[in-house]
């Protein structure tokens, strides 16, 4: 009974029944191949989580997204970056830049920061429900994502975290050209 | 022996188990709280229910995040801790035959849990709207009120006060020898439950206290990606308190409803002990798609270190129903699932841990391998799937066990019959039905449309939805809040109207070694454990259909664009 002492001196020495043993080393072998699917992914795998961010001063991240901005192409569509390092700003309550005019194919190094409170990056493909990635936005981090797209559309970007009270508001746009 | 003279003992009939009256009134008064908190909590899961069914849309942002705020500290914080405060008490008091350490130290833990309760939620509810609703997180920097965070602490304190009380009970019994041997298989997984308590409660106190003197400008603001590191101690920590207690009163539910003993203590222990040694790096889950931190810390943490606490849940998994199997076969159910078949459904608390324990694994367990595991986590992180996974381990897991629990409770302790034992079996499939649907459709609407969580009108986002997902979302959860309700009422009105029961005789205290075990060695306990095929079939299918959804979730992110 589970409100009694085991009759046992040490619980220890209880013995293991023969179908218990069958799911010991079943429940082992699991958890060992569980474990060993996320090295796999990194090293065969194209989608993984970014280790590389950089602590940085929100306010001085935001500006420099702004001066950031000045340089690039300013399209008819919205902002094209020239080269593949892109600058993403989140605050309340909106995406900067937005819209954003990126090309199929190519690596972008997306830097992606937060100017007052934690705000979610989720980019979800227009049309689609299979295709959406979800990302934390934590102010004093420039948080780099190496993101290549491999088919043009339109990406819609929702905040997913709790800002404040108008977070439903906060969405944006990144154009996918081919 | 330092016993008072005037305390009284007498012998519950059922069980055997010396009952200290001193114990009985902090134990009852802290699960009335919770069950008054689950009901408070049950109404605002009934608004938000309505305000996430789009097509209904009852609550404007404003108050569905007040609303938010006040469902998840009353149902995941206050109906949860409060409960367990006096499933502590149970497992230290009356399983060890002994008084509680101090009667007083109980009184003055529940009195600080409660007034921090109340302090927070009536902060949450009528805070100046220059100040951001907490919800269950308070991210620094959100501007957070102050006397929220001074509440959250003072209950916090008073629930330090009341793991003391438990540890330093636990440690009387040792030290006037009132059991023989190990703790009972219930203590120990209490003992466990109690180790995460503390460890989280460690960590809230530093994120709450840090920026509790930031708000007074007392000290710089915390680091925003710290401040989640640190607050998830507490925040999964305190789930984690949940699955112990839970998985506790599993064991102690199959012993009260078929007289089920663990096959292998050794087994169950050692689970426990995994436990207490790997569930908290948990806390990672949370931070998996946050910068900030390695890949290599990702996957230590994501994993338990190699999964050590899967490990331990898989093996309850088994030793759980394989008790109840082995205790349905010695009274003579045979065949591969006869036993199931004979098991008493109509009792409320074997209704509630055959409901629990299944819900738990299957939509929760499966759930968080998944949704926990490094990559996949992208998918989810911050939809609807992730209050979808944890409705399903700590509503239809935990608080479903616990349902089971005080109906024990009331008839063990408060010495009552149930009003209708027919309409509290009823209660619990009617609860566990609701749901599981609440589960599974925040589960699909997050994981395959992406709904984001903590969202007041998903409606006015560019997204693709579900109206028929929402409306089963915004249904289910009508359904749940009237088994709910109906627990709720069975519970209150039992322990005040129900017929009185007997009680055993009343003595003074004489402690006594609780009775151990009978011997299980021999012949005849070698036969009656080896017959465990039904269990081990369940798991097996259980186990295939885990690795079906694992695989699926792996391919559907690789549909997904290059992402490093």
């Amino acid at each position: 009974m589970s409100i009694a002492s085991p009759s046992e001196r040490t619980w220890w020495e209880q013995p293991v029944a023969y179908h218990e043993k069958i799911w010991l080393v079943i429940s082992v072998v699991t958890g060992v191949l569980l474990f060993f699917m996320m090295p796999f992914w990194h090293l065969f795998g194209h989608q993984n989580s970014s280790a590389e961010s950089y602590r940085v001063n929100p306010q001085a991240f935001y500006q420099r997204v702004q001066d950031w901005a000045k340089t690039q192409r300013q399209t008819s569509q919205g902002l094209a970056p020239t080269g593949n390092e892109v600058y993403i700003v989140a605050y309340r309550f909106a995406w900067f830049p937005n819209p954003l005019v990126l090309k199929a194919g190519v690596e972008y190094r997306i830097h992606l920061s937060s100017r007052d409170v934690n705000h979610g990056f989720s980019l979800h493909r227009d049309g689609t429900t299979a295709q959406k990635v979800n990302f934390q936005v934590v102010p004093g981090y420039d948080y780099v994502l190496t993101m290549r797209f491999t088919e043009p559309g339109t990406y819609h970007l929702v905040c997913q975290e709790y800002c404040g009270l108008s977070h439903q508001i906060m969405v944006g746009k990144i154009i996918v050209e081919g | 022996m330092s016993v008072s003279s005037r305390a009284r003992t007498w012998t519950c009939t059922v069980t055997g188990l010396r009952v200290h009256e001193s114990t009985v009134p902090p134990l009852l008064v802290n699960a009335v709280t919770a069950i008054v908190f689950l009901l408070f909590g049950g109404i605002m899961a009934l608004l938000l229910a309505l305000t996430r069914w789009e097509a209904v849309h009852l609550l404007d942002a404003k108050w569905y995040f007040i609303v938010l705020t006040l469902h998840a500290w009353s149902m995941l914080v206050f109906w949860m801790i409060f409960f367990e405060v006096a499933i502590l008490y149970f497992a230290s008091s009356i399983v060890l035959n002994v008084p509680l350490a101090s009667t007083r130290a109980a009184w003055l833990a529940y009195v600080l849990m409660l007034g921090g309760a109340l302090l927070a939620a009536l902060t949450a509810a009528f805070q100046d709207t220059s100040y951001d609703q907490p919800l269950l997180t308070s991210y620094a920097p959100l501007k957070i009120h102050p006397l929220f965070l001074l509440g959250a602490i003072i209950f916090a304190v008073g629930a330090f006060v009341a793991l003391g009380v438990f540890f330093a009970t636990v440690w009387r019994a040792q030290r006037e020898r009132t059991y023989k041997g190990s703790l009972p298989l219930v203590t120990f997984g209490a003992v466990v439950a109690a180790i995460i308590a503390f460890e989280s409660l460690l960590g809230g106190a530093i994120a709450y206290i840090w920026q509790f003197l930031a708000t007074l400008g007392l000290v710089p603001g915390i680091d925003a990606e710290m401040y989640r590191v640190v607050w998830w101690l507490l925040g999964h920590g305190t789930q984690q308190i949940n699955l112990a207690a839970m998985v506790t009163s599993w064991y102690l539910l199959g012993t009260l409803t078929v007289g089920a003993q663990t096959v292998s203590e050794k087994v169950s222990r050692t689970a426990f002990i995994l436990y207490a040694l790997f569930i908290n790096l948990g806390a990672a889950h949370h931070i998996l798609s946050d910068p900030g931190v390695s890949n290599a810390w990702r996957i230590f943490n994501a994993s338990y270190s190699v999964y050590g606490a899967v490990m331990a849940s898989l093996i309850h998994a088994f030793a759980i129903p394989a008790s109840v199997e082995w205790a349905l076969r010695r009274q003579g159910h045979g065949g591969l699932f006869g036993w199931l078949r004979h098991a008493p459904w109509g009792n409320p608390a074997f209704a509630s841990l055959a409901v629990s324990l299944p819900l738990f694994g299957v939509l929760g367990g499966i759930t968080g391998v998944t949704f926990g595991t490094e990559q996949l986590n992208m998918m989810v992180h911050n939809t609807l799937a992730i209050p979808g996974h944890f409705h399903a381990t700590v509503v239809a897991g935990t608080t479903i066990a616990f349902m089971g629990i005080a109906y024990e409770v009331i008839r063990l302790l408060g010495l009552r019959e149930l009003l209708s034992r027919r309409w509290a079996t009823v209660q619990v499939y009617v609860f566990g039905a609701g749901m599981a649907l609440v589960s599974l459709a925040m589960i699909w609407l997050g994981y395959f449309f992406g709904t984001p969580r903590r969202h007041p009108a998903v409606s006015t986002l560019p997204l693709v939805r579900s109206p028929a997902l929402e409306a089963l979302l915004g249904l289910a959860g009508v359904v749940a809040v009237v088994g709910g309700t109906l627990f709720i009422g069975l519970a209150v009105l039992s322990l005040l109207r129900g017929a009185p029961r007997p009680r055993g005789p009343v003595l003074a205290v004489q402690p006594q070694p609780a009775p151990a075990n009978p011997h299980p060695t021999g012949a005849s306990w070698a036969h009656a454990t080896q017959n465990l095929a039904g269990t081990l079939t369940l798991c097996l299918i259980f186990l295939g259909v885990l690795a079906v959804i694992y695989a699926t979730h792996w391919i559907n992110l690789a549909s997904l664009w290059h992402v490093g």
